[in-house]
């Protein structure tokens, strides 16, 4: 919390500062207090060298709404003493919080470093153990030094490319060296890191295949319901049996299949329409406009139940 | 008015000679400079306060460039003229 200085205390200390008796340091204080709103009123302008500017700025009247009635009111106008400060007092005011400005920016800048830092010692760990991969193999055999030499950008460049590469230098290499009894693990782990990689792309596989898995449901189900179809639609004994059965007593046992024995009238019954007549009878709703020309029914949409339809 | 006027004014008003005025002058602005900067509030009874303000660091948008840019934060000196000033500059208004 910043201390407040009053006018007294500024007075005794500019006395001691200036090297002048406290009477009249104190009376340059009120002194300097009536220039400045002399100066101000009578020329707008007071300009102090190490401190700045005092100009009188004159504010014009303005209206305003009242929130609360919504009347309309006129501000009127004043006159204000405005201080813009010193250049050099700016300068030296900011460059003097610029310090503790810094320091606490210095370790903000220098935390970025370190963070920086981390992930360039992390990639040679992950370098090292390549060369560690390696070095048994040279004491092993000298003349294979030049292949995973050739080898280790391979493992490092297609890393986001195809898992399967990495699979295959690993398995050959990991499989000679871990005599120390870790083969399985970095298996599993790599298993485990490309697993983590795909992760996305497993997601998406495996709801494609879901999709398409439902399709298949679908469709085979749609097969189903058509084929059942198709077994009543054809015009066998059991279709007129279950549908038209009660309808046709004449014709219930025996279907027309022959001319001679399909029934020349047919009553209509509720759910019925001149198709499905049509389909019963000839197979085919391509009759239904013969039957109605035959008929002449004004509305082939609208024909009330019961009515006899003479069939062609 | 000018550095000079406002020296003459004051040392006539202080009962100073010019010489006096303007070193005292010189004194007591640095005298409040360094108050404000030590995070004090300077207050001169019927005049006004003076005291220290922070800007903070802000950040604009140049639309031409389509830019964003930091503007660093800054330390100024603010002015706050007291009532009795007011009324001295405003005679007649309440």
């Amino acid at each position: 919390m910043s201390t407040k200085i009053t006018t007294q205390a500024l007075s005794d200390m500019l006395a001691e500062k200036a090297g002048i008796n406290k009477r009249t340091a104190d009376a340059f204080v009120k002194a300097f207090v009536q220039t400045v709103i002399d100066g101000g009123i009578s020329d707008g302008v007071v300009k102090i060298k190490g401190l700045g500017t005092f100009k009188t700025v004159k504010v014009a009247d303005r209206e305003s709404t009242n929130v609360n009635t919504g009347e309309r009111f006129l501000i009127a106008g004043y006159t204000k003493l405005s201080f813009t400060p010193d250049v050099d007092i700016q300068s030296s005011a900011t460059t003097e919080t610029a310090p503790t400005e810094s320091e606490t920016s210095a370790p903000a800048i220098e935390t970025p470093a370190p963070v920086a830092e981390t992930p360039k010692v992390e990639a040679p760990k992950v370098e090292t153990p390549a060369p560690v991969v390696e070095t048994p193999k040279v004491e092993e055999t000298k003349a294979e030094t030049p292949a995973p030499v050739v080898e280790t950008p391979k493992v490092e460049a297609p890393k986001v490319e195809t898992p399967a590469p990495v699979f295959d230098t690993d398995a050959t290499k990991t499989y000679e060296k871990p005599d120390d009894g870790k083969p399985a693990p970095s298996a599993l782990s790599q298993l485990y890191d490309i697993v983590k990689k795909y992760k996305k792309w497993l997601w998406l596989f495996a709801v494609i295949a879901l999709a398409v898995i439902m399709l298949v449901i679908l469709l085979s189900k749609n097969k189903n319901h058509e084929e059942p179809q198709q077994q009543t639609n054809p015009f066998t004994e059991t279709v007129p049996a279950t549908q038209s059965g009660p309808r046709i007593e004449p014709s219930a046992e025996e279907p027309a299949t022959d001319e001679n024995k399909r029934p020349r009238i047919h009553i209509l019954q509720k759910g019925e329409t001149l198709t499905t007549i049509s389909v019963l009878y000839y197979h085919t709703p391509d009759s239904m406009g013969a039957i109605w020309k035959l008929n002449k029914f004004p509305d082939p949409n609208n024909i009330p139940l019961g009515t006899e339809i003479q069939l062609p | 008015m000018t550095q000079k006027q406002f020296i003459n004014a004051l040392a006539k008003n202080a009962g100073m000679t010019t010489t006096e005025a303007s070193d005292t002058m010189d004194a007591f602005a640095a005298l409040i400079t360094d108050c404000i900067l030590d995070d004090q509030t300077v207050m001169l009874q019927g005049f006004g306060s003076f005291e220290k303000k922070t800007k903070a660091e802000r950040k604009m948008y140049n639309p031409s460039t389509k830019d964003y840019r930091t503007i660093p934060g800054s330390t100024t000196i603010a002015f706050k003229p007291s009532t009795l000033l007011k009324d001295k500059l405003n005679p007649g208004q309440q």
